[in-house]
């Protein structure tokens, strides 16, 4: 049996898209993601229910819920312990390069729903989260916080954001490792436009403070797939600088670029045991949060 | 190229509108946003350019698409000389044969030939070349091949000329074709315009028109009634004060409507006889003129019918009549001899006799001069006379026949005129005495002048000729065997010798050796052997059409040749020659023409070619099945041909839809491939 069912139409971005409210995109996102965990995630919660972790082995067989087996192929086992302490840093690329979209949802929409959705998650779990929009530099802040007020006071801020300035993830990291003191989940969702080398340089300061890392790669289908047929000049969002396009000479050239550089982050994340996943904006936000998912079960 | 609806053409304005999307197009296209260029490379110029050159192949596909359309719906008219100008290949290089023969001077029918002939001229194309001939009985090219129509049109007007004379369509087509050989282009054509008269089918030989020359027949003849002299016997030489016989004259006329008529007889102007006709249901009437009296000399004469038609040439015919002396044979022969009875009997029979016998045992004081006596019969003389008497006779252009029979001493001949005869004589051969009881002449050169009468009918009046003796003789290195016995000896043996000639007749002019004078060939063979030795020619007494006169024998019966001059009958001077031997000259108008020389004046009278006067037609069919093959014939243009034809002409629009409907597919493909897409769906990652 399949995860795929009927309540992943919600998790669609394309759906999302039309929900203008974010907290009900948030709640719809994780509460169907839930559903696809279990099917009725109202009952099985009692107050003492606090989550749900993969199998691991040496767990108690008895906590395996078997109908989320069913429903997902994967064992799942409840958790109920009661407030985890954690703290949840959503680092969020805000250069201009995230405002290219081709369908009705752009890299920044998707990086907004994306963050809505995990501190949705972070809420019900008691979790800390808080939110940093960066471009070159830091462009605003809202400090971790466990309160439920602060998770409206985090929608209304991811609502606002806009795109600025110019991609440097380096030096926008390096001027934000003071505020992010104790050991933390750190969540970065960027397009990742930045020299490996140097990014990779930054990661490892983050990781050997002791912060469990996440990258998030949001890229547009079209980035991915460079589906133009016809000779283009296109035009750098960022930079204004434009080139030719040209199918047949640069279509194959933009392709092992690119998959030279997602192949060199995932080393870098690997070698430094930081999870990074690519995400394609024309799909289900399901997989960020397998993934989030996972990574606070390695915590705990 | 003209076009049926050419309102249509208005369309191809239509075809801004691609030019104005190009233009727009590439501007939108100009920048698109993306999210960086970190992973874009900058193309190299020339990609760039060759992508740009697909942009521009794209618009022309485009505006050649509207083109077509906007073409075929204005339907199109394609012309030959368009066609030419566009495509080389199917430049023309063609012969004008235009007939200028009698029966096409008939009005309207020669100004309607020129018509076509310059109707033709305007339908060349600029790479088209064309030639002029205009033909008879003989074809004359005009021009060298021309391209100018100005230089042809003037050629046609200044040039062509009609003429008397008959209809030859083989010698025009061969000429025609032979021009065509020299011709530039690949595609050859005759263009004949002609009344297709049937008398000038005659003698086609099987040759028919190469397939690769297509051959179009323009007829611009209709048959009419034609009232014409078709034949008139009149004998030119008249010994006699009063011409001797009847004139005859066979008028032809249309059998379909028969009429009356009248006709006359002039000489010298004066009108002889004049007589009635009616035109019977047969189409053919013989009229018959009395004798009349004769001047010394040359007079002439025409017979003129009436009521007069379209073709007047013909309905006079012109002649001449001379009255000449007598000429002497002189027959030498032994007192004892009685056999030249028959011979002088052949050469006086009838009415009008060119001959004057006499009889003698050897030639009287000045009596062997060779104009006035032109020839010598030596029959059966023992001995022959003095040698050098008769080859100064013989070299000064007399003539001698030496007929050898019993009395012949043929020692006596070798040894005294072995160098004048020329046979060597052997023995007498008799033929009783052997097996067979006679034998005849079997081997006879038909072609020679004297046996030529004897040619198509009468062979067997020779050859059934019975020869009981003759004398076996030894042909000369030079001399000309006319005829053999069965046995293969010489029977008549031939010598030129300066001037004159000598002939030997092997046996007897007297029944004793041969039944010969007993035989009805005998009267003609002697008169001919006359003639021919006696250098005796009878000049008819009218000629046709491009007959050639020989001037030579006209100018001056001496022989003798002097300053001369020929006038045409309308009384201009044709030629005036003062040569050594003027040769011969082609009579091209019908009437008496005046030939002057030193010593005298003569006429010769000319008339149209008689065949030519027929005018019947020929259907074009049967034209074609003679001269022209399959493949080269071009068909007369008719009524349903005209229209398929232009039908032709015209459906060059659904060629033009096609095409256009092609390169709106083809456009399809191409922009297809290259067809920009802003952020296209459904492309796969290959990440």
């Amino acid at each position: 049996m399949t995860r795929t069912s009927n309540s992943n139409r919600f998790i669609d971005p394309q759906v999302l898209s039309r929900i203008r409210d974010l907290q009900l995109i948030a709640k719809t996102v994780v509460e169907g993601f839930l559903t696809g965990l279990h099917h009725s995630p109202y009952h099985g919660f009692s107050l003492d229910f606090a989550e749900y972790r993969e199998y691991a082995p040496g767990d108690d067989p008895r906590r395996v819920d078997w109908m989320v087996y069913a429903r997902t192929d994967r064992f799942y086992v409840k958790k109920y312990e009661g407030d985890t302490n954690t703290q949840l840093h959503i680092l969020l690329d805000v250069s201009k390069s995230m405002a290219f979209s081709s369908q009705k949802v752009s890299k920044l929409d998707y990086a907004r729903y994306l963050a809505a959705a995990l501190a949705y998650l972070a809420m019900r779990q008691k979790d800390a989260a808080g939110l940093i929009s960066f471009d070159s530099d830091m462009v605003s802040q809202v400090p971790p916080r466990t309160s439920r007020g602060h998770f409206f006071t985090l929608l209304h801020h991811l609502e606002g954001l806009e795109v600025t300035g110019k991609t440097d993830i380096s030096g926008a990291l390096e001027k934000l490792a003071h505020l992010i003191r104790r050991r933390a989940v750190v969540v970065l969702i960027s397009d990742f436009y930045q020299d490996i080398e140097k990014l990779a340089k930054t990661l490892r300061f983050f990781y050997h403070r002791g912060n469990d890392l996440i990258l998030f790669h949001v890229l547009d289908p079209v980035e991915l797939e460079m589906p133009f047929q016809d000779i283009s000049t296109l035009e750098d969002m960022e930079t204004q600088e434009h080139l030719s396009y040209v199918p047949e000479h640069s279509r194959s050239t933009y392709f092992s670029l690119l998959k030279e550089h997602i192949e060199g982050l995932r080393r870098e994340c690997r070698n430094i045991d930081v999870d990074y996943e690519l995400l394609n904006t024309g799909k289900p936000l399901d997989q960020a949060l397998h993934r989030y998912l996972s990574v606070r079960e390695k915590r705990y | 190229m003209q076009f049926l609806a050419p309102l249509f053409l208005i369309g191809a304005l239509a075809i801004g509108v691609p030019i104005f999307l190009h233009l727009v197009h590439r501007e939108k296209t100009k920048r698109t946003p993306f999210a960086s260029l970190m992973f874009i490379r900058k193309i190299p110029f020339k990609e760039l350019r060759r992508r740009r050159l697909t942009h521009l192949f794209l618009l022309f596909l485009r505006c050649l698409g509207i083109l077509l359309l906007v073409l075929a719906f204005g339907r199109p008219v394609i012309t030959g000389a368009w066609l030419n100008q566009v495509n080389p290949l199917l430049a023309r290089s063609v012969v004008i044969l235009i007939d200028h023969s009698l029966s096409m001077t008939r009005q309207p029918i020669w100004e309607a030939a020129l018509q076509a002939a310059e109707e033709k001229i305007q339908s060349l194309g600029q790479a088209d070349e064309a030639l002029i001939i205009q033909f008879g009985e003989s074809a004359e090219v005009l021009s060298q091949w021309e391209e100018s129509p100005q230089q042809l049109q003037e050629i046609l007007r200044q040039r062509t000329t009609p003429s008397f004379e008959a209809t030859s369509y083989l010698e025009a087509l061969r000429v025609a074709v032979d021009q065509l050989g020299a011709a530039r282009n690949i595609k050859k054509e005759i263009y004949l315009i002609t009344d297709l008269q049937q008398a000038g089918m005659a003698a086609s030989a099987g040759w028919r028109v190469p397939g690769d020359i297509s051959v179009e027949i323009e007829n611009v003849g209709r048959e009419t009634h034609n009232l014409f002299i078709e034949d008139v016997r009149v004998e030119r030489a008249v010994f006699t004060d009063q011409y001797p016989h009847t004139i005859l004259a066979r008028v032809r006329g249309n059998p379909q409507q028969p009429g009356k008529g009248e006709a006359q007889l002039f000489v010298e102007g004066n009108l002889i006889d004049r007589t009635t006709f009616d035109m019977g249901s047969e189409g053919v009437v013989n009229l018959t003129f009395k004798p009349f009296d004769l001047e010394e000399g040359v007079s002439r004469g025409k017979i003129v019918i009436e009521p007069t038609d379209e073709l007047p040439e013909d309905n006079v015919y012109y002649f001449v009549v001379e009255k000449q002396a007598p000429r002497r044979i002189l027959v030498l022969q032994d007192r004892q001899a009685s056999s030249a009875f028959y011979l002088e009997s052949a050469l006086s029979a009838g009415e009008n006799l060119p001959f004057a016998v006499e009889m003698s045992v050897a030639p009287g004081p000045g009596q062997l001069n060779s104009l006035d006596t032109p020839l010598v019969v030596l029959n059966d003389l023992r001995q022959p006379p003095s040698l050098s008497l008769f080859k100064s006779y013989i070299e000064s252009g007399g003539g001698l026949i030496v007929v050898l029979s019993n009395r012949v001493l043929a020692e006596t001949y070798n040894r005294q005129w072995g160098t004048l005869l020329p046979v060597e004589l052997n023995e007498r051969h008799f033929v009783r005495q052997e097996s067979k009881p006679f034998t005849s002449i079997t081997q006879v050169n038909w072609e020679h002048p004297i046996f030529r009468i004897f040619q198509d009918v009468h062979k067997a009046a020779i050859a059934s000729t019975q020869f009981y003796s003759y004398w076996r003789l030894t042909a000369k290195p030079d001399a000309t065997i006319l005829a053999r016995f069965n046995e293969g000896d010489p029977a008549l043996v031939e010598q030129s010798l300066g001037e004159g000639r000598v002939l030997v007749f092997a046996s007897s002019l007297d029944p004793v050796w041969t039944d010969f004078p007993l035989r009805s060939a005998y009267v003609p063979f002697w008169y001919r052997m006359a003639q021919y030795a006696g250098r005796w020619q009878s000049t008819p007494a009218a000629l046709q059409i491009n007959q050639v006169l020989s001037v030579d024998s006209s100018s001056d019966s001496s022989g003798t040749s002097g300053t001369w001059n020929l006038i045409d009958p309308r009384g201009q001077r044709v030629l005036g020659l003062n040569e050594e031997k003027p040769g011969f000259i082609q009579l091209k108008m019908p009437g008496h023409y005046e030939v002057r020389s030193n010593k005298k004046t003569d006429w010769v009278a000319v008339n149209t070619p008689p065949h030519e006067s027929d005018l019947s037609a020929v259907a074009i069919e049967e034209f074609q099945a003679v001269f022209v093959p399959l493949e080269a014939r071009v068909e007369e243009v008719g009524f349903e041909q005209s229209v398929q034809a232009k039908d032709r002409q015209q459906s060059l629009w659904w060629l033009f839809l096609l095409v256009g409907a092609a390169v709106f597919m083809a456009e399809w493909l191409v922009a297809n491939r290259t067809r920009p897409q802003a952020f296209p769906q459904g492309g796969e990652s290959r990440v």
